[in-house]
């Protein structure tokens, strides 16, 4: 019992007295997402028990699969598109049926799942899902109540749909790059390390399924979900835009700093490449952090004591925290701040979350044994249910791992007939990975991550 | 004051909301709870945010209307409680205990941003809260989780960040790191209490049961941060901030910026587009190469984006097949015809500030887009909510005023 989520699930059953319900025990989603923005929303949703049913092929894959990570090392695995590691980290608990949706026959079996399905998802660029055939209408007919959910860069309608983006293109676009930066002449965006606005897509998508969900109960009726990335930033700042509408003013980038609180920033510690940020809300808090700085001379040093004085002379002030700080570890400052009761924090890296004290102590990451290539450390779930708990049931799906036990299971071929649909090639699950020749390119060009 | 011109504001509405039947108790003052909640109610929850008899502390949040404070003028207080009923309480008085379990057990979630073990302290454990109400779901939101050894830190903004791996991340990598722009950790902290809370009222339609949910704002950053932790394990790479490892890169134009993305696929697309022969030289011809040379190359683009204005040079880009975004100002959205096509932005007529435009929520649902009203004026639903679903008549109002109860 390795698994922490297990253990929690398992506890949390013996607690209730019952049997381990699934929060969203009763979804079955026939999942065309890829990449971050779709492949983790439908993962969220697969963790509290969703049954979603990944749809590629060998002609077709999430290009997440063989994803470029900086690295030449994919090409020295076996299979290397069942061992790539972003695509482990956002697809576990999938089951991975091979369908290629170009053959007639493949585009059949899809609409005959899409029929025992309650949601369809994808995030593709605009047009495909028509292309494919696939459109509202065709899922609609398959199935009356079923629910449509699009995550896309700027939304299924208007002049701008088809355009392409790559993520931090959408920091751009939704207005969050025009306020985050050195100052008014460098804008700032998250670039391709985070690529921001896909992950908070993949937590407000995961959310719409359960919207969309909720709508179709209420009426009966199919529902189309149309998500747009970049109005979906844009409403994350809504106080900078009402800034504009109700006084004309157009926000800038202002660095670190705040208008209320000073000092407010990020100063450098001992070490190469390491910070801490400080923000201080309060006079109490600054007579607090003036104190360990510079003791009751500078805790009662009149330059500083209100706010109003602080923000006048902020140069001097941040390089006199500063040059305390860059003497310092950035933990035990860390420590001794909060333990003054200032807000500070040591910035951390990826790898470094793994071994801070709150998120192991909440047991936020877990070891994950995936098939092929091992145990791999995976982020838990960005919200807890405690009777109905998320849980790591099997790690991603091998391409086309579950293409016989859907078929069967799901849509109730025999073996005669899925060995026909083999046979035609429509349950291939061997890419062919020459980039120029590869349908998948094609695909990567076209979709909104 | 921005005008309103005619275009495409929006006047229909969805007949049926798909929360229209839930009631929503928000507790404390949060960004991540409020905005949460501001979901909610466009989806059709009737949310009651509940403040201190004096507000709110978010109230005194800037930018405020016309530059001056004032209770009902804080615009991030506006835009967060759009389309919420505002009551008042001081919940932790003995009367205003009583009137908080009222609350709490009429309402199907309750969103509790008052801090770890407040509201036991206010007699409402959720042992306690299940009693008064099986079907109620009891949503945590706190900066760090209800325990672990950060339980009692003291958050902000940049504190989440930098404790979710967000802030070392952005920025330049021979600079300071750069908090994202906004309140962005705190705003992710509420998707995921949205995302916890549906998925919380799909489980009570299995079981008929309520239950704990909860969010730590640390974990929604942390989640979002995930890819550096992946790559770091399968290729010992740390990840820097900068974004120095690929072409992406940052243009200047006439009249602002254009970020300008790339890759090896859409080379040609941008020798198309620069139509500049000296990006026909060899040493530009592989994608090392163009890396190595990175310096030289931006010197090419700019000399091509100088010449326009990043509205122009973005749909020139996206008609050559390169996928860039202009750098949109607030300005620059309230004119985009993509969000007026798509009728974006609510409108909202407030009584501080007069009919305004505000971001609506980021999704169409069979094609129509759900609008949340106005923020509460303070106090303002203190008779309907505590007259109509608590059942007290005007005089036990009067005297709970009286005694800054409520």
């Amino acid at each position: 019992m390795s698994d922490p989520a297990l253990a929690e699930a398992l506890a949390t059953a013996a607690n209730s007295g019952g049997g381990d319900v699934r929060a969203l025990g009763d979804v079955r989603i026939a999942d065309l997402t890829i990449i971050t923005a779709g492949a983790s929303a439908t993962q969220i949703l697969a963790d509290y028990g969703a049954d979603v049913v990944k749809v590629e092929s060998g002609a077709w894959l999430d290009p997440f699969r063989t994803w470029d990570s900086g690295a030449d090392f994919m090409e020295s695995l076996t299979e290397p598109w069942n061992q790539s590691p972003p695509f482990q980290c956002v697809n576990r608990n999938k089951r991975s049926l091979a369908l290629d949706l170009k053959a007639v026959a493949g585009r059949e079996m899809f609409l005959r799942l899409v029929e025992r399905s309650d949601v369809v998802t994808e995030n593709f660029r605009d047009g495909v899902m028509d292309r494919l055939g696939l459109g509202f209408d065709a899922l609609r007919a398959a199935n009356p109540r079923i629910v449509v959910v699009s995550l896309s860069s700027q939304g299924t309608t208007g002049p701008e749909r088809g355009y392409g983006s790559f993520g931090s293109t959408l920091d751009a676009l939704s207005g969050l790059m025009s306020i985050t930066g050195y100052d008014a002449k460098t804008p700032i965006w998250s670039t391709n390390e985070i690529n921001y606005p896909d992950q908070v897509a993949s937590i407000f998508g995961a959310a719409m399924v359960l919207l969309g969900l909720r709508q179709r109960d209420a009426t009966g009726e199919a529902v189309r979900v149309d998500v747009s990335q970049r109005e979906l930033v844009t409403s994350m700042i809504g106080e900078a835009v009402l800034d504009y509408t109700v006084n004309g003013h157009v926000q800038t980038p202002q660095g670190n700093r705040d208008f209320s609180m000073a000092p407010h920033g990020v100063y450098p510690c001992r070490g190469e490449d390491e910070w801490l940020t400080i923000t201080v809300q309060t006079d109490e808090q600054w007579r607090r952090l003036a104190q360990l700085i510079g003791g009751a001379a500078l805790a009662l040093d009149a330059r500083y004591t209100t706010f109003r004085a602080r923000w006048d002379q902020l140069d001097a002030l941040d390089a006199l925290v500063a040059a305390w700080t860059a003497k310092h570890d950035r933990l035990w400052l860390m420590e001794g701040l909060q333990a003054e009761g200032v807000p500070a924090a040591a910035l951390l890296t990826g790898p470094e979350l793994w071994a801070d004290a709150n998120l192991s102590a909440r047991g936020f990451y877990t070891e994950v044994e995936n098939q092929l290539s091992g145990p791999q450390t995976q982020r838990r779930w960005p919200f807890r249910l405690r009777r109905t708990p998320a849980s790591i049931r099997q790690p991603a799906p091998r391409l086309g791992q579950d293409t016989d036990g859907v078929l069967s299971a799901v849509l109730g071929l025999n073996a005669d007939e899925i060995g026909q649909l083999r046979g035609e090639g429509v349950l291939n699950t061997e890419p062919g990975l020459r980039p120029a020749q590869h349908p998948a390119t094609d695909t990567t060009k076209k979709v909104a991550r | 004051m921005s005008g309103l011109s005619a275009a495409a504001l929006p006047t229909e509405q969805l007949v049926l909301l798909p929360l229209s039947d839930v009631v929503v108790l928000e507790l404390g003052s949060s960004i991540a709870a409020a905005y949460c909640g501001r979901l909610l109610a466009a989806f059709g929850a009737t949310v009651i945010k509940v403040e201190p008899p004096d507000g709110d502390p978010m109230r005194a949040m800037p930018p405020f209307a016309a530059n001056v404070r004032g209770p009902e003028a804080s615009l991030s207080y506006m835009y967060l409680n759009g389309g919420k009923q505002g009551i008042t309480l001081a919940s932790g008085s003995a009367s205003g205990r009583g009137l908080l379990a009222g609350l709490v057990a009429n309402a199907d979630v309750v969103l509790d941003a008052m801090g770890p073990g407040v509201l036991p302290a206010q007699g409402l454990p959720f042992a306690q809260i299940s009693a008064l109400n099986p079907a109620t779901i009891l949503m945590s939101i706190t900066p760090f989780g209800n325990d672990g050894p950060y339980r009692d830190y003291v958050a902000s903004e940049l504190v989440l960040l930098a404790l979710g791996g967000l802030l070392k991340l952005v920025g330049r990598v021979e600079r300071t790191p750069i908090r994202l722009g906004g309140y962005q950790a705190q705003y992710q902290g509420g998707l995921a209490a949205l995302a916890g809370t549906l998925a919380a009222l799909h489980a009570r339609a299995l079981t008929g049961r309520g239950q704990e949910a909860e969010v730590a704002v640390q974990e929604a950053v942390a989640f979002t941060e995930w890819k550096s932790a992946i790559y770091f394990q399968a290729t010992k790479r740390l990840r820097m901030r900068g974004g120095e490892q690929s072409e992406w890169t940052v243009l200047p134009c006439r009249d602002g910026f254009l970020g300008f993305v790339f890759r090896e696929k859409e080379w040609p697309n941008v020798k198309r587009l620069i139509d500049d022969p000296r990006l026909e030289d060899p040493r530009f011809a592989s994608r090392a190469s163009r890396l190595a040379l990175r310096q030289e190359l931006r010197g090419l683009l700019e000399a091509w984006s100088m010449t326009r204005t990043n509205l122009e040079a973005y749909h020139e880009a996206q008609a050559a097949g390169v996928p860039a975004g202009m750098v949109t100002t607030m300005a620059d959205l309230l004119e985009s015809p993509q969000y007026r096509d798509r009728a974006f932005f609510d409108e909202i007529d407030h009584p501080a500030t007069g009919p305004i435009r505000s971001p609506g929520v980021p999704v169409l649902l069979n094609g129509q887009r759900p609008r949340a009203g106005r923020a509460p004026l303070l106090a303002e639903h203190n008779d309907a909510v505590y007259g109509e679903r608590l059942g007290l008549d005007s005089g036990e109002l009067a005297r709970l005023r009286a005694r800054r109860v409520i």
